[in-house]
């Protein structure tokens, strides 16, 4: 007996392993017929992002843009001759499991590997492609981790990061709303922290007041922690001019609710991490609300290129964008194209260098420029959306005068 | 109860592991991945099973000698260039800035980070029995947590280190599991083993036998925290990359699985658990996928996969509580011969 129960363990096991790696995946749809001499098969572009999970509303927006981008450039004969086909496997947000498909993909030869927008998040799927020698862009992260000083020469953000946002949202609330400022700011994610310590060097540096600062946090399911009611006590008594939220929703919305609820009316400012309407209930009568964001998706967007996506976007999907930050999703597409043309190739090292020598490209996203240690934008023009009556409306574009770095 | 080293009880699962490595690590990227991924969490279940299965008691907190392992090396073996340049990396205490490691020193140092945060956190944690060992254990998890989480002069804080060197070699993680699994052995067969597993077998008897139990759960606790931030290291170096949340409530959970379900008490039950549920999960995610296996394609929602090993764990809790192997060494049943 025990003889059979030992060599059996052996041989399931055995046996499991066998199944499940020997067969590999013979399922990839047909591409578009290849058009030119130049390409014996499409270019394969891999996406291990979200389609579920926490960052699936940031994820799953931008890769269907980058769909939409790889249709448009195929149907205008594709890049260097090759078509370009695009292929996603959902990492439910899961570090490990987007290691996995990204290891997939670049075994599959993929030569863009498309991460999930969050640098801790992507960081193992970046990793996997930066050792290959594979570009790797994610969409929309803000944060400046992307790129060599984080160890990721072939790393790139089409997003724009923490440093040009918040001092959008410092020099547009210094300017406009008032010279003191209360902030709260959200310590969950390093997002939220670094917007919140960069608005207050900013604010200050422009000579503006920092009141108080008060922190809050929330779980990884979207909620405060625990209610911010002292916090919103202490703004009261601040009486600022101007309150910077560094947040995000679900969190981020209690914590407006809060303030609002209390018969704070003071205008409140949030980055990115605050755009789109789904965090408000449809009767929202929020007032006074500004959002510093990539782009507005009301319709009232000055940039034909985001109407047009946007447009693509819901006859592809069947509804209205949720947020801007969808726009980052096509631009990484158009990056890497406008880079393989110049390069005159797909090896990622070339790729990585046509990137760096950007000044001002017309993407979508704007004018989109790195530079060879800063691998994300901080100077391209953002959105100021403002809300009235719980309906955001488009106010201006604006770059950051000063992007404004931590320092040490 | 094993007493002596019996060649076939060491060498059934070196073959097994090393057979799985092969087999599976030399076909694709994909399988390499596997392998060494899985190895790095062997090695986490066999400092699991140091402690746990020899001792009976268990620890939720083997994860915090995990992270301090990981840390250690991780930022030991980060570029200097780039410690100096990152932004998240801007904090650190300007020694750590300079000090670079080749890969195997700092492994060392995982090894000695995690033997004496658990030998530290021993002399305490030991005099525990039962549930409040569990609970204090988890607690020693969060600490550890919290302070890399939150302490940017030591690590990247909540963010991740990136860049860590890989392992340049197929067999190296190989060659060092199997010294692992030597040293476990050799623990197991060992005067310390023996009577550890007398404390878990009858806590009063022992006792009056002369066996200090604090005692022999020390020693095992700091050596199963010694392999476990080698495991945690290992970790890191396959992936490249090292934050916190990768050695908190998943990872956790995961290598206590594996332990659990292959069977904590041996060195056997801590190998098959592994590849069991490493096996079971890649199949599972291959029919999440829509991949197909042996030309079917099974579409399986997502999440099956984390559903299907938790519901083993009850399952095999309830009906089966000392793992497939019974917790019983490997053995060629040979007929048994009259001695």
């Amino acid at each position: 007996m025990k003889f059979s129960k030992s060599l059996g363990a052996v041989l399931v096991t055995a046996a499991l392993f066998v199944a499940g790696c020997t067969s590999t995946s013979s399922s990839s749809e047909s591409a578009a017929p290849a058009a030119a001499a130049a390409c014996d098969a499409p270019i394969l572009i891999g996406a291990a992002m979200a389609q579920t999970g926490f960052m699936s509303p940031f994820d799953g927006p931008a890769l269907t843009t980058a769909q939409i981008a790889v249709d448009k450039i195929n149907a205008a004969g594709g890049v260097n001759g090759c078509q370009l086909t695009l292929e996603a496997v959902d990492t439910e947000t899961n570090p490990d499991k987007g290691q996995q498909i990204a290891t997939d993909f670049i075994s599959k030869g993929a030569k863009l590997l498309l991460v999930t927008c969050d640098a801790d998040i992507n960081a193992k799927s970046a990793q996997v492609a930066n050792t290959a020698g594979v570009l790797v862009i994610a969409p929309c992260v803000g944060s400046t981790a992307m790129g060599p000083d984080n160890g990721l020469p072939l790393g790139f953000s089409l997003g724009s990061a923490v440093p040009g946002e918040s001092a959008i949202m410092a020099e547009y609330a210094f300017e406009k709303l008032g010279k003191t400022a209360t902030l709260f700011k959200d310590m969950s994610i390093a997002y939220t922290t670094s917007q919140c310590d960069a608005f207050e060097a900013r604010f200050k540096e422009l000579g503006g007041t920092v009141k108080s600062v008060q922190q809050f946090s929330q779980t990884q399911a979207g909620k405060l922690d625990k209610p911010v009611t002292a916090q919103v006590a202490n703004a009261k008594k601040d009486g600022s001019a101007v309150i910077a939220l560094c947040s995000y929703p679900g969190g981020g919305a209690e914590a407006a609710a809060a303030i609002r609820g209390a018969g704070v009316n003071t205008p409140i400012i949030s980055g990115f991490g605050m755009d789109g309407a789904f965090w408000r209930a449809a009767d929202s009568k929020l007032n006074d609300y500004y959002v510093v964001t990539y782009a507005s998706v009301w319709g009232d967007d000055p940039n034909p290129k985001v109407n047009d996506l946007l447009a693509a976007f819901q006859t592809k999907t069947g509804g209205p964008a949720g947020t801007s930050g969808l726009i980052t999703g096509a631009s990484s597409v158009e990056a890497f194209a406008l880079a393989a043309t110049r390069a005159a190739s797909f090896d990622g090292k070339a790729l990585a260098g046509e990137m760096e020598k950007f000044k001002n490209e017309d993407l979508t996203a704007g004018p989109t420029s790195f530079d060879a240690t800063l691998h994300v934008n901080v100077s391209r023009p953002m959105a100021v959306l403002k809300i009235t009556d719980g309906k955001d409306a488009f106010v201006e574009y604006r770059a950051a005068v000063k992007p404004t770095f931590p320092t040490k | 109860m094993t007493t002596r080293l019996r060649l076939q009880e060491l060498l059934g699962p070196i073959l097994l592991v090393v057979a799985f490595s092969y087999a599976v690590g030399l076909q694709s990227a994909q399988g390499l991945l596997i392998v060494q991924s899985t190895l790095a969490l062997f090695v986490m279940v066999l400092a699991l099973h140091v402690f746990v299965g020899n001792s009976g008691v268990l620890s939720f907190g083997h994860g915090a000698f995990a992270m301090f392992g990981a840390f250690a090396s991780g930022i030991v073996t980060t570029p200097s260039n780039i410690k100096e340049h990152s932004l998240q990396l801007q904090h650190l205490y300007p020694f750590l800035v300079n000090l670079n490691l080749g890969m195997y020193p700092s492994l060392v140092l995982a090894i000695l980070a995690g033997a004496i945060v658990a030998g530290l956190s021993g002399l305490l944690l030991m005099r525990l029995n039962g549930l409040a060992a569990g609970i204090a254990t988890f607690a020693l998890l969060g600490v550890a947590y919290n302070i890399f989480f939150n302490n940017n002069r030591i690590g990247p804080g909540s963010q991740a280190l990136l860049a860590l060197p890989p392992f340049q070699f197929f067999e190296e993680p190989v060659v060092l599991t199997v010294i692992v699994m030597l040293a476990v052995y050799l623990f197991g067969i060992s005067r310390a083993g023996r009577t550890l597993r007398a404390t878990r077998e009858d806590p009063l008897a022992a006792p009056a036998l002369g066996i200090s139990i604090m005692r022999v759960r020390w020693i095992a606790f700091t050596l199963s925290g010694a392999i476990a931030g080698l495991g945690g290291a290992m970790f890191a170096h396959v992936a490249g990359t090292v934050q916190v949340q990768d050695y908190y409530l998943p990872y956790t959970f995961m290598t206590l699985s594996m332990l659990i379900i292959g069977g904590g008490a041996s060195l056997w039950g801590a190998t098959v658990g592994t590849l069991l549920v490493t096996g079971i999960g890649q199949i599972l995610l291959m029919m999440e996928q829509q991949k197909p296996i042996l030309g079917i394609v099974v579409h399986l929602p997502n999440g099956t996969r984390a559903i299907v090993i938790a519901l083993s764990l009850v399952v095999m809790l309830l009906w089966r509580s000392d793992g497939v192997t019974k917790g019983r060494e490997f053995k060629l049943g040979m007929p048994k011969l009259r001695k």
